[in-house]
């Protein structure tokens, strides 16, 4: 009898610890298009919007929005898509999920929610080779279209020091190091892949770029202390990074020499989007900064709702907001 | 029966002085205290304490505070807020409402409160301050750097216009003051509301609107005293059409008088218990009256006849005593009882209504059938006489109308009658199938729409994000348990869900507060707006929220889900309450408790849930009160019968007109049908009454109706279109729902007396049918 309780009680409680780390699908509601969107992608024609509660939305218009199948409730933060057949998202709980229907219904490649790192960018060169970045240089790398993520920890952006001392560790005491190892790199924010040249912006300054599909990475010396949330091409010479409170830096992609764009106001910069001929910064307190050789012109959504991404579409920006998706049109 | 009424005649008659002295000294000592009598509104009253969502308002009143708020928006004519007149004028609102005394002074809020601060994420962290500095000048700069603030702060849809046209100071009223433990004067307060802010902090340029349950109740009681008004016209209309059918003035004041005399015992016997008049009840005493002259003109048609027949009018007044007593009697007495079955619904304002109602009708007994023959019985007969004046052209109109009604009689008019009245029935029941519970419209549906309070209503409702209507789910858990991501996640996606109902603008909890606070600890950046899955971090997002917010309190164990909704219309507040029941069941732990509800919706969802409840007992009470003493008295079940399906009929039709006036069954509303009933069963009673000797000696129904319509037919038409007339008045009251009750009892009043000639009798065809075969 005992025995019996003692089991079942074992059960149960396995039960529960599963139950908290198994994925719970994203509930179906009326107004998903209501929450905070973090980003959007155009994906031959069809938008594919992402979002808190799991919430993924797709409209063919702009207008009006259908909420795709998610398995997870996790808060997404990322999206992308090489067209019809192959989009990713990826989110909090390290999770990274993978669609092949416009975004209609999506399948889970990674669920990792005992790491509590999110993943906050994900990026593909083509069908096979992806990278997901994340929270406290969190670093995902697929070969194989998201079948098999692999970690990696970048230790170029370790100091020289550090390095020597984690190397040996890494060989003595796997598991040290893997401690080690969790929490000591900034968060990587964006990754941008552009002229076959991967660039990368973080926390506390962070910009590096890679010139061998991510192999290698070679940080830029620190120009600016706080954190870059975005990093763009603009025309095919220049690259802008941008982040906490309105700073913006541009440079001439050969050199990376730096120079500060001066924006009007303190808001952060949460990403950049090249819309008319112009490049846009969306900030919070819903504000659109848009650069043109030299010239900030500044706009502001009525409702003061931060813009976390953008994307082009007929002309007009989908703008995604901590309130929800709104159409932008430039003022004449 | 007969010699207790003898008796009792002989005892009342012989003494008529002592009687008349009496009732002097009583009118005399309860008409000083009615004059103390006061109009009282509180919010407690209109509640259903017993209600399972009102005991956890209850339980947690102190800590969340209550349901009885006040919104004041200051609002600048020119549309832009941020200019140093509007900055003064606000702080005084601000300073002035601190001060009224029950208001719960932490609890002000306003840009100007020193909990309305704002954070922002800066390079080395977090940077932070009150909206209003503290070295604030109302300058160009100053008022620059709080514009600024405000919108650092996120308080623009709730402190702040929408369009920074205005700013709101809202506060919680204290049904009890701590201090001086003293109830709260609802009433004066809504009076102070205007002295102290409205008037003398209005100006050129800043407009001032207040809304909350107070304001409202304050407005209401300003409204119902032009009852008074429609009382003395109703009376003096009353007056003349008493004159005009009895053409004797000191006959035409006996009814009257008598009617007047019973209001001030009702009065006088309320203020002598401690009761007030509250303003939706104050039409209560004008349907006492009324009930009393539809009696008085009985009493003094029964007593005209009889003096028309010859004898002195102290013998006809006894004659009539001991005729009408006992019909009087039975009819005053099924009121009486029928009001008091109300006691049995929970919520005080429907238990003031049963005792304010029971104890006047139960006072016309006294009054009208026992002070009026007395006081009759000293009018000299002569001036009596006039009243059944065989030639006039009136009596002639009269005979020829119950000869027409006689017909209802006969089988196939019958037929007709009683075909028709049950397609009216069916179509009556069908539609008042319809009866919504609750509110039907936005804003106060007492009031007129175009009335101020609702104006601003709508004012607030458009300008600013939130509302008053607001509903709070409370999340009852363990110490602690903010630092679970579990619990707080199952916070999270129930209120994502509720977010999602339709009629629910938007939501704020502690969970949804401490995702914010997670992305501002990660600098500001969205992609952060989570629940951190280990404790520590989870505490640090929590613990920068204070217990002032409302979100949670001491040690998180109880953490209320605020909803915001659009209005508060019965249809919103049910889907609302139905899906969060679901939710509930679906997110409910063993330690984790989401329990409906608090918050003004919440009241409301309680009330409403309540009188739905109480419909049906209250319609059984009303009329098994009915029933019973119309089988004791007539000790037939087809009188009893007869009297009780025309009622029925005419009420389901009422509720039918309450559908098609789009009144919604409320507090206020419930207890019309019940006074409904009260109205017209004196009609059906007086006129069977008269008929049952008859019918009982086996007399055809014919000959029985017309006998009974001869001699109390003209009484009973006449007051049925008299106080009808009189009702009709209150179409031009300030309160709608006054409007509203002036179109249904004018309905009760005439369909109830139609239903009494016309219909009765037709039942009377299929009941009694073998009269004739008796006789024979």
């Amino acid at each position: 009898m005992l025995k019996t309780t003692i089991a079942s009680a074992l059960i149960l409680f396995g039960g529960v610890a599963n139950a908290q780390i198994a994925p719970q699908p994203a509930l179906q509601v009326q107004h998903p298009q209501s929450t905070l969107f973090t980003d959007i992608v155009n994906s031959e024609g069809t938008l594919i919007a992402v979002g808190k509660h799991g919430t993924v939305v797709t409209s063919t218009d702009g207008e009006t929005w259908q909420q795709a199948k998610v398995p997870v409730q996790s808060l997404l933060t990322a999206v992308t898509s090489l067209g019809s057949d192959k989009s990713w998202a990826c989110g909090h709980d390290s999770s990274i999920l993978f669609s092949s229907d416009h975004g209609q219904t999506w399948q889970i490649q990674q669920y990792l929610p005992q790491q509590q790192k999110p993943c906050l960018d994900i990026e593909f060169v083509d069908a096979n080779t992806g990278f997901a970045i994340g929270a406290y240089g969190m670093f995902y790398q697929t070969n194989d279209g998201g079948q098999s993520w692999k970690k990696r920890f970048i230790d170029d952006f370790v100091h020289p020091d550090d390095k020597e001392y984690l190397q040996g560790l890494k060989e003595d005491d796997p598991q040290a190091y893997e401690e080690e190892t969790k929490f000591i790199l900034p968060h990587f924010n964006r990754l941008l892949i552009h002229e076959g040249h991967l660039y990368l912006a973080g926390e506390m300054g962070l910009v590096a770029y890679s010139e061998d599909m991510g192999k290698s990475w070679q940080r830029l010396d620190e120009f600016y202390p706080g954190s870059f949330f975005s990093v763009a091409p603009y025309g095919n010479e220049q690259v802008v990074v941008a982040g906490l409170r309105g700073n913006a830096f541009i440079a001439n992609s050969e050199e990376l020499e730096f120079s500060q764009i001066d924006v009007p106001v303190k808001a952060t910069i949460n990403s950049i989007v090249n819309f008319n001929g112009s490049l846009y910064l969306l900030a919070n307190s819903g504000f659109l900064f848009s650069y043109d050789n030299g010239q900030v012109k500044r706009s502001q959504l009525s409702s003061g709702h931060a813009i976390l991404s953008a994307v082009t579409f007929k002309n007009k920006l989908v703008l995604a907001t901590e309130k929800g998706l709104k159409i932008w049109e430039a003022k004449k | 029966m007969k010699a207790v009424l003898n008796k009792l005649e002989y005892v009342v008659f012989r003494h008529r002085l002592a009687v008349v002295f009496l009732f002097t000294i009583l009118t005399g000592l309860l008409g000083y205290k009615a004059t103390q009598i006061q109009l009282d509104a509180s919010f407690n009253k209109n509640i259903p304490l017993q209600h399972e969502y009102m005991q956890l308002y209850l339980k947690h009143e102190k800590q969340f505070g209550g349901a009885n708020s006040i919104l004041i928006s200051v609002c600048d004519k020119d549309g832009d807020i941020f200019n140093p007149d509007f900055f003064t004028q606000l702080k005084a609102v601000h300073d002035q409402l601190y001060f009224i005394p029950g208001v719960n002074r932490p609890l002000v809020n306003s840009i100007f409160s020193p909990s309305a601060r704002f954070v922002e994420v800066v390079e080395d962290g977090f940077a932070g301050g009150p909206i209003i500095p503290a070295n604030f000048s109302a300058t160009e700069q100053g008022l620059a750097v709080v514009k600024q603030n405000i919108e650092k702060a996120n308080v623009v849809g709730r402190m702040i216009a929408s369009d920074y046209s205005c700013a709101m100071v809202s506060a919680q009223l204290m049904e009890i003051d701590p201090q001086t433990q003293e109830k709260l004067d609802t009433l004066a307060f809504a009076k102070k509301l205007e002295s102290q802010i409205r008037e003398p902090l209005s100006t050129d340029k800043v407009s001032i609107h207040i809304i909350g349950f107070a304001k409202m109740a304050g407005d209401i009681a300003d409204g119902a005293k032009g009852v008074v008004l429609f009382f003395a016209l109703a009376i003096a209309f009353t007056f003349v059409m008493v004159w005009l059918f009895c053409k004797s003035f000191k006959l035409t004041l006996l009814p009257i008088v008598c009617s007047i005399i019973a209001v001030v015992w009702q009065m006088g016997l309320l203020a002598s218990l401690g009761f007030g008049l509250d303003p939706m009840s104050i039409l209560v005493p004008f349907l006492v009256f009324a009930i009393g002259v539809s009696h008085g003109v009985q009493m003094i048609n029964s007593i005209g006849k009889k003096v028309a027949e010859g004898v002195s009018s102290k013998v006809a007044a006894e004659a009539s005593f001991k005729a009408l007593l006992i019909p009087g009697g039975i009819a005053l007495l099924s009121d009486t009882v029928g009001f008091l079955t109300l006691l049995a619904i929970d919520i005080g304002i429907i238990r003031e209504l049963a005792i304010t109602a029971s104890l006047g009708v139960a006072v016309i007994i006294f009054t009208n059938l026992l002070l009026l023959p007395i006081l009759a019985s000293y009018v000299s007969s002569s001036k009596i006489k006039r009243l059944d004046d065989g030639n006039s052209t009136s009596h002639a109109v009269f005979t020829k109308l119950r000869e027409a009604l006689v017909c209802t009689t006969d089988k196939k008019w019958a037929r007709v009658i009683l075909l028709v009245s049950a397609v009216l029935f069916a179509v009556g029941y069908w539609y008042s199938q319809n009866m919504r519970i609750g509110d039907l419209h936005a804003g106060a549906p007492a009031l007129h729409q175009d009335a101020r309070y609702n104006q601003d209503t709508f004012l607030i409702s458009d300008r600013y994000a939130i509302s008053s209507d607001i509903l709070k789910v409370i999340v009852e858990a363990y110490p602690a348990a903010c630092t679970e991501h579990d619990t707080m996640e199952r916070i999270s996606r129930f209120q994502w869900r509720v977010e999602n109902l339709s009629g629910v603008q938007s939501a704020v909890s502690l969970s949804s507060v401490a995702q914010a606070v997670n992305a501002g600890y990660n600098e500001g950046n969205q992609k952060w707006q989570m629940l951190p899955r280990n404790s520590a971090s989870l505490v640090q997002a929590t613990s920068r929220v204070e217990t002032s917010t409302g979100l949670l309190n001491g040690d998180c164990s109880v953490m209320p889900i605020i909803i915001f909704m659009d209005d508060h219309k019965a249809e919103t507040i049910d889907h609302v309450i139905s899906n969060i029941k679901l939710f509930a069941t679906e997110e409910n732990t063993d330690n984790v408790k989401f329990k409906l509800a608090s918050g003004p919706i919440g009241v409301m969802a309680a009330t409403n849930e309540s009188v739905s409840a109480a419909q049906l007992p209250m319609m059984i009470y009303v009329y098994g009160a009915v029933i019973i003493l119309c089988l004791l008295s007539f000790r037939s079940v087809k009188a009893t019968i007869a009297v009780v399906l025309p009622l029925y009929i005419v009420s389901t039709l009422a509720q039918a007109l309450m559908v098609k006036l789009e009144i919604g069954l409320t507090v206020s509303t419930l207890p019309v049908i019940a006074l409904g009933v009260g109205i017209g069963v004196d009609y059906g009673i007086y006129i069977l009454s008269s008929m049952m000797g008859q019918l009982k000696q086996g007399i055809p129904l014919a000959i029985a109706y017309r006998n009974a319509l001869a001699e109390r037919g003209s009484a009973v038409l006449f007051t049925g279109i008299t106080l009808a007339i009189g009702v009709s008045t209150w179409i031009f009251s300030a309160l709608k729902f006054q409007v509203d009750m002036g179109i249904l009892l004018t309905f009760m009043f005439l369909v109830n007396m139609l239903g009494a000639v016309l219909l009765l009798p037709a039942i009377g065809t299929l009941l009694w049918t073998d009269q004739k075969k008796n006789r024979e």
